[in-house]
């Protein structure tokens, strides 16, 4: 006898935040896409391959720590401090 | 900023860089209110918040722009230095490499070597030389600590002892030399970034083209790893080779300068490098030849 089993399932929808954020950088717009509807400053750093020893953001005009929490929408530049060759 | 120990408010930053700068120019005696100061101008971060923080303190400076002719680099940072200019009510003189030799892009296909190399040794040419021209008795640069600390580095990795002799914030004025000083060289390039950002600068913020890749970028990088893990390390590591390596060097020093025979700016030759890359020029039909 075949024995058919059935399975009560319920189904979860899972839905995964991406914001964009439009980066000004070195006089050129970025955009880079992050999880959640937030990130900070010093995880923007990082996804650029930045370091906080001589690059800082700047949100909507104020230089920020790098605990800020950086929102879609937001006016963001990018300082990377290093400068190539001398003087 | 961890290697000072302290943390600061804007109007408390600016006051603090004005501060650091003004302790720099006296610890290294660099030049007093009656001096007249030429300020080598580049558009970018450092020279005008050099030049701005100058201004700030009561300092007789102006400014001196190079064009090297590198195309929209150099338009944009012309621009740039111009409207500076202008904000601080100072004036700045400009000079363009097409119009005395030729521009970065042409020699650096001639020459054959590094453009920085063709660069730096121009625009150490025309600055003394412009300095003297306009009658000003010192020449200050944006050289910065990430930059001192980056051409320690590989001036010691290479023991390249000419050079080391010749690391100071301070060239005196002699055999025909303007004296030449840098009064950003215990500021980081991120204090200065800060400085001008929070002062309000427009500066140039695109790198250099030819600047990719230069070795003085990767030394930057490589302490500012050690700097993360140890913070101090950049400031000490400069500092106490001024204070300990440095006297030692410069007692042996036996360089001969005269004057070229051709401009009679200073060299070691008998034709200054500057006057022997136009004769090269003048053969290969290109130049000014003048």
């Amino acid at each position: 006898m075949l024995h058919v089993a059935t399975y009560d399932a319920t189904v979860f929808w899972v839905k995964i935040f991406i914001m964009k954020l439009r980066v000004q950088y070195r006089g050129k717009q970025f955009e880079l896409e992050f999880e959640g509807d937030k990130v900070k400053a010093r995880d923007l750093l990082k996804a650029m391959n930045l370091s906080r020893e001589y690059a800082f953001v700047v949100v909507n005009g104020e230089v920020v720590e790098e605990d800020f929490y950086i929102k879609e929408g937001d006016q963001v530049r990018v300082i990377n401090a290093i400068s190539g060759g001398w003087g | 900023m961890p290697h000072h120990r302290i943390a600061l408010c804007k109007e408390h930053y600016i006051e603090w860089f004005e501060r650091r700068v003004e302790r720099t120019i006296r610890e290294f005696r660099m030049f007093s209110k009656k001096d007249r100061i030429l300020v080598a101008v580049s558009g970018g971060k450092d020279s005008l918040s050099l030049w701005h923080a100058l201004h700030r303190l009561g300092y007789q400076a102006d400014g001196l722009y190079i064009n090297l002719g590198i195309g929209e680099y150099s338009n944009l940072s012309e621009e740039k230095a111009k409207k500076f200019a202008q904000s601080l009510g100072r004036t700045l003189h400009v000079i363009r490499l097409k119009d005395l030799v030729e521009d970065i892009p042409t020699l650096k296909e001639m020459e054959k070597r590094p453009a920085c190399s063709v660069c730096g040794n121009l625009k150490r040419y025309y600055m003394n030389k412009s300095a003297k021209e306009l009658g000003f008795s010192v020449i200050a640069t944006g050289h910065n600590l990430d930059d001192e600390s980056a051409t320690l580095m590989g001036n010691v990795l290479s023991w390249n002892l000419g050079y080391l002799r010749r690391q100071y914030p301070v060239l005196k004025e002699g055999n025909g030399f303007v004296k030449k000083v840098k009064p950003l060289c215990l500021i980081t390039e991120k204090e200065s970034a800060l400085y001008a950002l929070l002062s309000g600068i427009d500066f140039v913020e695109e790198e250099c083209p030819y600047s990719v890749g230069a070795s003085s970028i990767e030394y930057k990088l490589l302490l500012s790893q050690i700097e993360e893990k140890s913070p101090g390390t950049k400031l000490r590591f400069y500092l106490e080779f001024l204070r300990k390596i440095q006297p030692l060097l410069r007692r042996e020093e036996k360089l001969e300068l005269k004057p070229c025979s051709i401009c009679g700016e200073p060299t070691s030759a008998d034709v200054c490098t500057v006057c022997r890359l136009k004769q090269r020029l003048t053969l290969s039909g290109k130049g000014q030849g003048s």
